[in-house]
């Protein structure tokens, strides 16, 4: 073996190690948080002594967390709805009317994406404290569905890209009214990319804690925020179980946005 | 014409911000009539296609489709079939739900569109391809599938934007054919917009020759070709000479008495002769007129073969002129003898088939205001 291919040997092990171990870092908390969530005893240990579905019976029995836990699935399937109902809309009359300033209003939609979160969550704070929307349900799904509206613009603006403007034409001129071309032909051809703002949207109002923090108060605690609380007093197992859970509802819905898009 | 034209246009003018599309246009299609608009591209064809199917408002003037002004009206509303460059069929429905499609819009009860879809299946000879998705048909049976679609619910008038433009050349022959069966069958008036002059020719019952937003001559493929009314119509339908002329002798009512290659002629001119002049006109003379060997009482010249194209049925002469001046000639394959690059031949043509027409070509100011 000459000294070259001894080199590229030695740099395609070094590689190899280089990527198992990024995947390491990655994975390793996911599997460390889902083994914890197993235990049966009352602190945090690793590997657990004693296995168990302890920390899961208290998840579901528990009032402290399955009331935030069932609160934030209504809230992210409420803000997956509205998001991209609203950001359907707004694709359409962006790109497929002659509505003047086009270009600012997809700016503007798409400015949470870079606004500071916490910024933004103190401006709603004292915004939302004026107009008595502070701790209410609708306050926090408005603000959620502000968060998420940007990614539902760029899926479906995306999408719409290739669903061409001559479909549309053709359905007017065969009969049907815009709204009725909009519907029958275009939101169709939308339906992978809508599947995949749904999908978005839910994930980014399940898991966001800084915006529900400050506009739930205390008078709507999301699961995320709880998490946040419960940490502050001391680690319990039950939070690896709550981890878990929201890690595999995410995972789900991923594999669903997958099965989405294999389809587009 | 006693009968109200399927479609009229009136004075339609059309602009885009300083770029005028369509400039005062003036347009009849006579029932059961196929008419092609035939010009370059940004010549405004489309631009009227769109202003006649409802997606755009002209400025100026009025679309009337049986008489009746349907500016106010919305596409749907106009009951015209539109058929488009790339088919714009529907991808998520199959070939029969795209046919009915037309037929459900318009609530068709369910029998009826059945019966109607399998009718038009069987005019577009696609019956077997029914449950088909249009990913999974050839683009000369898409297009099919979209004429069949614009025709389903018995429009008096069809549009076609360039429907043949995406096809290659082999299906675009066999689709010409299909296009005037199915026309005559289905009866409807066509106004069809094409670049491509031979499709043009082939296809129309009328031309009208489009270039800057405008009209140039309209008439029979026939007319067109053999008495365009100016160069650009005359170089526009295939090879032609224009020979210059080098000065006018006399005029009549309908020719003119001209000096060309130093012989005196009449040629029949396509404008008023009076306006026939050395600098602006030109005479056009296609190289199948042209013929090897001296003819009495023909325009005869001399010239030296450059270059030779055998075609099968023809013969296609580059031929050299005294000032360095050529002239294309086509000639059928075995009256070329044994003609070879390099001879000296005498080629004739005859000044009664020619015709004397304004020169328009590049020379033409583009963009001339009408009060």
């Amino acid at each position: 073996m000459n000294g070259r291919a001894l080199l590229r040997r030695l740099a395609g092990l070094l590689y190899g190690a280089v990527l198992i171990a990024i995947f390491a870092f990655l994975t390793a908390p996911v599997f460390v948080v889902t083994t914890i969530s197993f235990s049966n005893e009352s602190f945090i240990s690793f590997p657990p002594a004693r296995w168990g579905w302890r920390a899961y019976e208290q998840l579901l029995k528990d009032e402290t967390w399955l009331q935030p836990l069932l609160r934030s699935l209504e809230l992210a399937t409420s803000v997956g709805v509205l998001s991209t109902i609203i950001g359907v809309i707004a694709v359409l009359g962006i790109r497929r009317t002659r509505l003047r300033g086009a270009a600012l209003w997809e700016f503007v939609g798409l400015g949470p994406l870079v606004a500071p979160g916490v910024a933004y969550a103190v401006a709603l704070y004292a915004f939302y404290s004026s107009i008595h929307l502070l701790g209410t349900f609708l306050g926090i799904v408005l603000a959620h569905t502000v968060l998420a509206l940007p990614f539902v613009l760029l899926i479906v603006g995306a999408a719409m890209t290739r669903v061409p403007r001559q479909l549309e034409l053709a359905a007017q001129s065969l009969g049907a009214g815009r709204i009725e071309a909009w519907l029958q032909i275009t939101l169709p051809m939308l339906a992978p990319a809508v599947i995949a703002s749904f999908v978005f949207s839910f994930i980014t109002s399940f898991d966001e804690a800084v915006v529900a923090n400050f506009v739930g108060d205390i008078g709507f605690v999301t699961l995320p925020v709880q998490m946040f609380d419960s940490v502050r007093f001391g680690v319990e197992p039950v939070i690896a179980a709550v981890s878990t859970s929201l890690l595999a509802f995410t995972a789900l819905f991923g594999l669903l946005y997958g099965y989405a898009r294999g389809r587009a | 014409m006693t009968a109200v034209p399927a479609l009229e246009l009136v004075g339609v003018t059309k602009r885009y911000g300083a770029a005028t599309a369509v400039d005062n246009l003036d347009l009849q299609v006579a029932p059961g009539e196929f008419l092609t608009l035939l010009g370059p591209s940004g010549s405004g064809k489309t631009t009227i296609l769109k202003i006649i199917a409802g997606f755009e408002q002209a400025d100026r003037g009025e679309a009337r489709i049986d008489g009746r002004d349907v500016s106010v009206l919305s596409p749907g509303e106009r009951q015209i079939g539109v058929v488009f460059q790339h088919y714009a069929l529907f991808p998520h429905m199959t070939v029969a739900g795209n046919i009915a499609y037309p037929l459900r819009r318009r609530r068709w009860p369910r029998p009826r569109v059945d019966v109607r879809v399998a009718e038009m299946l069987r005019l577009v000879r696609l019956e077997a391809f029914a449950d088909r998705y249009p990913r999974q048909l050839s683009g000369g049976q898409q297009q099919r599938v979209a004429l069949a679609r614009a025709l389903a619910f018995g429009p008096k008038l069809l549009l076609m934007d360039e429907p043949l433009g995406a096809l290659d050349r082999t299906l675009r022959l066999e689709m010409e054919e299909e296009i005037r069966r199915i026309h005559r069958e289905a009866g409807a008036s066509v106004l069809y917009v094409t670049h491509d002059q031979e499709e043009a020719l082939t296809l129309s019952d009328r031309i009208a020759v489009m270039r800057n937003a405008r009209i140039l001559q309209a008439g029979r493929p026939r007319d067109l070709y053999e008495r365009p009314n100016g160069t650009f119509v005359a170089q526009f339908f295939g090879d032609c000479n224009l020979l210059p002329v080098e000065e006018v002798l006399g005029r009549a009512a309908n020719s003119a008495r001209v000096r060309v290659f130093g012989q005196d002629v009449s040629i029949p001119a396509s404008c008023s002769p009076d306006k026939i002049g050395v600098a602006n006109a030109a005479v056009v003379v296609r190289p199948q007129l042209l013929s090897i060997g001296a003819i009495p009482a023909q325009v005869t010249v001399p010239a030296v073969v450059r270059e030779l194209l055998y075609l099968g049925n023809a013969i296609r002469l580059t031929c050299e002129l005294a000032q360095a001046r050529t002239l294309i000639a086509s000639v059928p394959a075995q009256g070329a003898g044994e003609t070879k690059v390099g001879d000296t031949i005498t080629l004739s043509w005859d000044p009664a088939a020619a015709v004397l027409v304004l020169a328009d070509g590049t020379a033409t100011t583009v963009d001339k205001e009408t009060p």
